[in-house]
């Protein structure tokens, strides 16, 4: 494990949490939010105050994981942003969802060209605006 | 009222695809987050509304009297609270941008006014004028009670104006840096 603010415990409680609200799935082929390579990630993206979250986590439990997302929704929330932004940039979970497996910098992606003649109207306007002298 | 701008956004990457179902409750924490997750994704987009917010005596920045920093200053207390007329304008904006969303197709529509996070503008407080009763700086820029003093940013804009500022913060910046450069003569009389 990289450095990590988080203790042995607390990691796994770390590791449950994101099992709870990302679980593995044998449907779309892809790993839960708690697969190691994920969780480590995540270890590497801390943010001050993670251990008092999952402390509060800890409180309720897995099996009340629900009861504490409704009770504590700004706790919960930083939690799910940590978990989301390191499970969505996972390689495996990317290219199940048929992207390419990289960040967009520095060869941007190809966009899906949508109907421009919808701009016909838009283009065959008279201005609306005000000439600058 | 005054107004507002609509601003369409292009549609949501990932994360912030699933951070929104999140939020609404559109995808449950779980066995059925993959499928809800997919569900919406590449098929969010939105809209925000930026309403201009009037001056009104009872939005204050002061100095708490209590709270302060590690140096002992003072820290800012801010007080804000929603205008009717802004309300107004927040409600009359949602109803428009449901429209346009639905006539684009869209299944679902959610709102959330005001945004609890994103882009606030800070503006005001410091606001331009002729009148030294009514406002902070002159039509240029410079104080009216210290004569050595320019405020140039965004305090000086006397409503909160219904777009994104930067554009005209650029332009006050230049305006005023160009007006500092003509009156260097008699600039602290």
């Amino acid at each position: 494990m990289p450095d990590t603010p988080l203790d042995q415990d607390e990691q796994e409680i770390l590791s449950q949490l994101a099992a709870a609200i990302i679980p593995a799935s044998d449907t779309y082929a892809v790993p839960g939010a708690d697969d190691a390579q994920i969780v480590r990630d995540m270890l590497g993206s801390a943010y001050a105050g993670l251990a008092a979250d999952l402390a509060s986590f800890a409180a309720f439990g897995v099996e009340k994981a629900e009861t504490f997302r409704h009770e504590h929704p700004m706790t919960a929330g930083r939690l799910e942003r940590l978990v989301v932004e390191c499970y969505y940039r996972d390689d495996r979970v990317l290219t199940s969802l048929g992207l390419e497996a990289r960040p967009p910098f520095p060869k941007g992606f190809e966009v899906d060209q949508g109907d421009w003649s919808l701009l016909d109207p838009v283009r065959a306007m008279v201005p609306i605006y005000r000439a600058v002298d | 009222m005054r107004g507002y701008l609509l601003e369409s956004h292009r549609g949501a990457a990932t994360v912030e695809t699933v951070m929104t179902g999140l939020e609404w409750e559109e995808i449950p924490w779980g066995p059925g987050h993959h499928a809800a997750a997919r569900k919406l994704h590449k098929r969010i987009t939105g809209f925000v509304a930026v309403c201009e917010d009037m001056p009104e005596l009872h939005n204050t920045v002061t100095l708490d009297p209590d709270l302060k920093d590690s140096n002992g200053i003072p820290a800012p207390k801010i007080s804000y609270t929603l205008s009717e007329n802004s309300i107004k304008m927040m409600d009359h904006s949602i109803v428009r941008i449901t429209e346009i969303l639905e006539a684009a197709g869209a299944t679902q529509t959610h709102a959330v006014a005001p945004i609890e996070y994103g882009g606030w503008h800070w503006l005001g407080t410091a606001r331009m004028g002729t009148d030294p009763t009514t406002s902070v700086v002159n039509e240029w820029g410079r104080a009216h009670d210290v004569k050595n003093l320019f405020i140039v940013d965004g305090s000086i804009f006397v409503t909160s104006s219904g777009l994104n500022p930067t554009s005209t913060l650029q332009a006050m910046a230049l305006y005023i840096a160009d007006q500092m450069k003509q009156r260097l003569e008699t600039l602290f009389d």
